[in-house]
């Protein structure tokens, strides 16, 4: 997250809690001034009527952000909504049941050391006042479920067209420079000299063509494709890159089949090995290693662990970071999905160069 | 015959090319190559009378291949996608096939290529083997931008430190040559050395008048207006008696 992001996301933050408060105040004011009639003297705003009424507004006030806590755990879960309605009305009784409860307990030592103050807490008995701050729970509690719903709502609506937009942005990229127009011209031309040679070959290079150039269409169907899906149509991709390629392309594979139904990126794995094709035997006409290793990673806090890697024989050239955009773009895909459970590295080691993307959610 | 050069990576397009040019017996492969070194290598070594070229190859591209040779036989490069690359030649002095290649499309190429060969081997039937001849053509690349050029296109090249700039139609590039080591491989006949600064081709001269300096002045069909040292001065009037 940039600094900008983090600032904004305090922001927010700050926000929320000043709008509770300011909620929390309009709230109960009217429920304060109910109150002072309510005690039962004709002046009322006299001490006593005003003591009661502060009194009890203030447990009120304090139980309330002890309920929002409560709610906020119980909004993590996710409960069927006649439950809620049970929860609300019980919750709101017992709330109403305590702060009535406390009233009268502190109430009960403080006239003892001063007997002016008694009718606060006689005037109204135990359960007097119940009723009211039962039905002002009820209203509180739907009120602020339905405002952080809503939040909520918000939020994922917001995190939706961010991924959609994303997802866009990367449709045109794809067109772009994804499958890129040498290598669909090179592999048309290429299966056209097969037929040639291998018309069986030629046959199934063609069927290949077609699985790859669907895999591309749909690409605006999901954002995340199961390993599975995406492998079997990047196994395509080489393939038909051997037919330019031929000899020169040493390609192996080390997969791990149980983590064959995570999800990932779609077209992530695609942009690794393009851009290990692309690096790896475009520097000479020398033949080269390309491996895609698929395994778990085995660290001690994190057992979920694992990585997708592509392994190319050649050197990293910082300067002609043609590739670079569509890494930046994959980074910016994996942080909107996985946020920070992921890393994305680059590294070379004895002129092989590896990409790889550890998964430790 | 027409020797002829291949320069492309993958086989099958190699196969495919090949095949193509089966309709076309008068061309004669004599070699293929896969890559930029190679490719100089061989076209350097056998000196082909055609070359066909893919753009994009390992290790570097079409241009990291002329660039590195002297002369540059008849060319047609090919590539798989209209290539952004081919936007630096300025004007259409090369012809360029999409793969797949249309047979019409390559016949059509042949045929330009073949009769302007004809053309030129007509006017200059012998040449000598160091000299390039007027119809030869050299690669030259400043900046962004390259140019094919005919030497009987230069009107005169312009010593620039160890590089030299080329005056040719209304370009003038520079190149990355000295002007002793280009007037080594040109027909002294015509391109005569004027001063320590300028080459000139005689084609091109239409009027010579005595200057004050003691040489000559020269007027370019141009225009442009060069000066024939004292010291040289004799040896061009030599040289265009009768």
């Amino acid at each position: 997250m940039t600094n900008k992001e983090n600032l904004a996301a305090t922001a927010t933050i700050y926000n929320k809690r000043l709008r509770f408060w300011l909620f929390q105040l309009c709230g109960w004011l009217p429920i304060a001034i109910l109150l002072l009639p309510f005690f039962g003297e004709d002046h009322f705003l006299s001490v006593n009527p005003l003591l009661f009424s502060f009194s009890v507004t203030a447990f009120a006030i304090g139980t309330s952000t002890a309920i929002r806590f409560l709610y906020q755990y119980l909004n993590t879960k996710s409960l069927k909504s006649s439950l809620w309605v049970l929860l609300i009305i019980s919750v709101s009784l017992l709330s109403a049941l305590l702060v009535d409860g406390l009233h009268h307990t502190v109430w009960f030592f403080i006239a003892k050391l001063n007997n002016q103050y008694t009718p606060i807490y006689q005037n109204q008995p135990f359960l007097a006042i119940t009723g009211l701050l039962w039905f002002a729970y009820i209203l509180w509690s739907s009120l602020y479920l339905a405002i952080t719903k809503q939040d909520k709502l918000n939020n994922l609506l917001m995190k939706q067209q961010q991924l959609e937009l994303l997802i866009k942005e990367n449709k045109i990229k794809g067109l772009l420079e994804q499958l890129n127009p040498h290598f669909m011209f090179n592999t048309i031309n290429n299966i056209r000299a097969l037929i040639l040679q291998d018309t069986d070959r030629a046959r199934d290079m063609l069927l290949s063509f077609a699985d790859i150039m669907r895999y591309q269409i749909n690409s605006h169907d999901n954002a995340l494709v199961p390993l599975e899906e995406e492998l079997n149509f990047v196994l395509e991709f080489i393939e038909l890159n051997r037919l330019q390629l031929g000899k020169r392309l040493k390609f192996s594979q080390r997969i791990d089949s149980t983590l064959l139904n995570n999800v990932i990126p779609r077209m992530a794995l695609q942009l690794l090995v393009e851009n290990a094709i692309k690096h790896g035997f475009n520097q000479s006409a020398k033949p080269a290693m390309l491996q895609i290793t698929i395994k778990t990673e085995y660290t001690k806090d994190k057992p979920q662990a694992w990585s997708i890697s592509v392994k190319n024989d050649g050197v990293l050239n910082n300067e002609k970071s043609n590739s670079g955009i569509g890494l930046q773009n994959l980074d910016a895909r994996l942080k909107l999905s996985f946020e920070h459970n992921y890393e994305l590295t680059l590294i070379e080691e004895n002129e092989v160069v590896e990409c790889k993307i550890l998964f430790n959610y | 015959m027409i020797n002829t050069v291949i320069v492309e990576d993958s086989e099958l397009a190699r196969l495919e090319l090949k095949n193509l040019l089966l309709a076309h017996p008068e061309i004669k492969i004599i070699a293929e190559a896969e890559d930029v070194d190679s490719a100089v290598a061989i076209i350097t070594e056998k000196s082909p009378d055609l070359i066909l070229m893919d753009i994009d190859l390992p290790g570097g591209n079409a241009f990291d291949i002329l660039s590195r040779l002297d002369v540059i036989p008849p060319l047609i490069f090919t590539t798989a996608f209209d290539n952004f690359a081919l936007d630096a030649f300025e004007f259409n002095t090369v012809d360029y096939l999409l793969k797949p290649i249309k047979k019409e499309r390559l016949e059509k190429a042949l045929t330009k290529l073949l009769a302007k060969e004809d053309a030129n081997t007509s006017k200059q039937p012998t040449n000598a083997v160091e000299l390039l001849s007027g119809e030869s053509q050299f690669f030259v690349k400043d900046g962004e931008n390259c140019w094919l050029i005919k030497v009987n296109e230069v009107r005169y090249i312009e010593a620039i430190g160890n590089y030299s700039r080329i005056h040719f139609s209304e370009h003038s590039p520079m190149h990355y040559s000295s002007i002793q080591k280009i007037e080594q491989r040109l027909d002294p006949k015509t391109f005569f050395r004027i001063n320590r600064q300028e080459l000139v081709n005689l084609n091109y001269v239409v009027a010579i008048e005595p200057w004050i300096t003691g040489g000559l002045r020269l007027t370019l069909s141009c225009g442009k207006e060069l000066d024939v040292s004292r010291r040289q001065s004799n040896h061009f009037k030599s040289l265009l008696m009768l």
